[in-house]
């Protein structure tokens, strides 16, 4: 099952280019490896949505999860969705590789405390997007 | 009505000589009246007509004074031009008419005086009135001759002096003047100037009438010009005089030069936006930076067309070039300038999973005001520097700045 969605969510990152500094990619690899965060980031994720979840699909594809990443990530998927009606591609401002993501996430632990905080971003995630809708 | 004058009247009686009307005569247009005693008893009755004379559509205002002016009777009503009113002052008293406001007069009430103003134009105006004052019992029929109440001549001016305006950018002006009849109530005249103009075109215009446009830093003057309805007088002497006013106002053209440190917040702790630093980050700070722009002279600069821009490099190396806002999820963030001239760097800082050895991470930024009209000039050059030394410092972070105006800690 968990090798099964790894091979499903990295389909879509054929078009993803390279890291340059400042860009996506190697921010949202800075968070989700390295555990730092910086105030401009948001000012990229801010504005990627669901795209996001395909960049830490991504990075994710070649590691082992342990707690810390999980929760780096979580962080992305929160900033990404923070008001999903700013995302500039209105395609990815509904969270549907981020829940898939998400549901990954949650069978990769058994910490009851973690799945609690996965719980609370997919609902953070559904909660933002619905409230998009209706402005 | 002042001793010694003649006021042509019209006056008809029946042939009895017991029912009879007389009315003043009135050809004067203003934009606002005060008249004297009006009487309602049992053997009269006073009507007044109020109506627009201009090519405008007037918001009025009419008001019946009593009890020494301490109660009011406000009837507020829009009259097209040419449009008007008949006010029955027996009619209104006797079936308790209400207001806009909701009140009656009271049911005893037999005298007072009336104020009709023109909400539209106080200024000029474009209202008139007439009144018929009925007497049924061979008595004498008295009123109150209306005078027109323009503004004080001498008491005209400009609201902003000196107006401060932003280069590229646009600020109004207003003229103003304390009202003859009531010196308190300071009318918004603006409208009665339709001529306006700087003393030098290389650092400001004004265009369209009122708008102060900035050209280029520098002081001038502007003015304006036009005839507006002055002093008070009794319409019926035609005693309502226009006079040709020119005020004028110092003006001084602003250009972006420093930031002020308005305040700074430390953001919560938390998960995602609109917090700072989360619990698996948990070394560090981020806070949120409100600045002021300012001039050359130090003074704010009140325009929410300015778009703060930064570049610089990250705390974590590599470099960053765009507008400070918006932020998505921080709603203090903007795109612009708020009205006064201020803006908000949020989220502004870094957080991580370990800490943060001295001597710190330090990031530098240059911020500049890409102004309406393309110029952009740098307004601030600052390093900071976050620490969070040691595991004693999780949960804590500090950061400076190297101007020594920003400096915060969680």
């Amino acid at each position: 099952m968990r090798i099964a969605l790894v091979i499903c969510l990295t389909v879509a990152l054929s078009g993803l280019g390279n890291a340059q500094a400042g860009s996506p990619d190697r921010i949202i690899r800075r968070i989700v490896e390295d555990g730092i965060s910086e105030g401009h980031d948001q000012k990229v994720i801010g504005r990627l949505g669901d795209a996001s979840a395909v960049f830490v699909t991504k990075i994710l594809s070649d590691k082992n999860l342990n707690s810390q990443t999980i929760d780096n990530v979580l962080e992305v998927l929160r900033g990404s969705f923070a008001d999903p009606a700013f995302v500039a591609d209105a395609s990815d401002r509904e969270p549907r590789t981020a829940l898939l993501l998400l549901k990954y996430l949650d069978i990769s632990t058994s910490d009851a405390v973690l799945k609690k905080r996965i719980a609370d971003t997919r609902k953070y995630l559904q909660d933002k997007y619905t409230a998009s809708l209706s402005r | 009505m002042q001793p010694d004058e003649l006021m042509a009247v019209a006056a008809s009686f029946d042939q009895t000589l017991r029912y009879g009307a007389q009315t003043p005569f009135n050809d004067q247009l203003a934009g606002q009246w005060e008249a004297g005693m009006w009487e309602v008893d049992s053997t009269h009755n006073s009507l007044v007509t109020v109506a627009n004379g201009g090519t405008r559509p007037a918001r009025t205002e009419f008001t019946i004074l009593y009890n020494h002016s301490t109660g009011h009777y406000r009837i507020a009503k829009e009259l097209a031009p040419d449009e008007g009113v008949l006010l029955d002052f027996g009619h209104l008293i006797r079936d308790q008419i209400s207001d806009s406001d909701g009140h009656a007069l009271p049911p005893d009430l037999t005298m007072g005086a009336y104020r009709i103003k023109d909400l539209s134009d106080p200024g000029r105006g474009s209202l008139y009135e007439g009144k018929v004052i009925v007497e049924k019992t061979y008595g004498h029929a008295h009123y109150g001759c209306a005078e027109c109440c323009g503004v004080n001549p001498e008491a005209v001016s400009m609201l902003y002096n000196p107006l401060a305006v932003g280069v590229g950018l646009s600020f109004g002006q207003t003229v103003q003047a304390p009202n003859e009849c009531e010196p308190s109530d300071i009318e918004n005249i603006t409208g009665d100037f339709s001529n306006w103009g700087t003393d030098d075109g290389s650092i400001a215009t004004v265009k369209p009438a009122a708008q102060v446009n900035g050209i280029k830093a520098g002081t001038t003057t502007h003015f304006a010009s036009g005839d507006v309805y002055a002093g008070e007088g009794h319409a019926i002497n035609h005693q309502c005089p226009q006079d040709f006013l020119e005020p004028q106002a110092g003006t001084n053209v602003q250009v972006p030069t420093s930031l002020r440190v308005v305040n700074v917040s430390v953001l919560p702790n938390g998960s995602g936006p609109p917090n700072g630093c989360p619990g698996s980050q948990n070394y560090g700070v981020k806070i949120d930076i409100k600045y002021q722009v300012l001039d050359q002279n130090g003074t704010p600069i009140q325009s929410a067309s300015m778009t703060p821009h930064e570049n610089g490099t990250f705390f974590t190396g590599g470099g960053y070039d765009g507008n400070i806002g918006p932020v998505t999820g921080y709603p203090t963030s903007s795109a612009t300038t708020a009205a006064d001239g201020t803006f908000h760097d949020v989220p502004f800082g870094i957080c991580q999973s370990l800490p943060i050895s001295s001597p710190g991470l330090t990031a530098t930024q240059h911020i500049t005001i890409i102004m309406p009209d393309g110029s952009v000039p740098g307004v601030r050059t600052q390093t900071f520097t976050v620490t969070a030394p040691g595991s004693q410092s999780f949960g804590h972070g500090s950061i400076s700045n190297s101007i020594g105006d920003i400096s915060a800690q969680r």
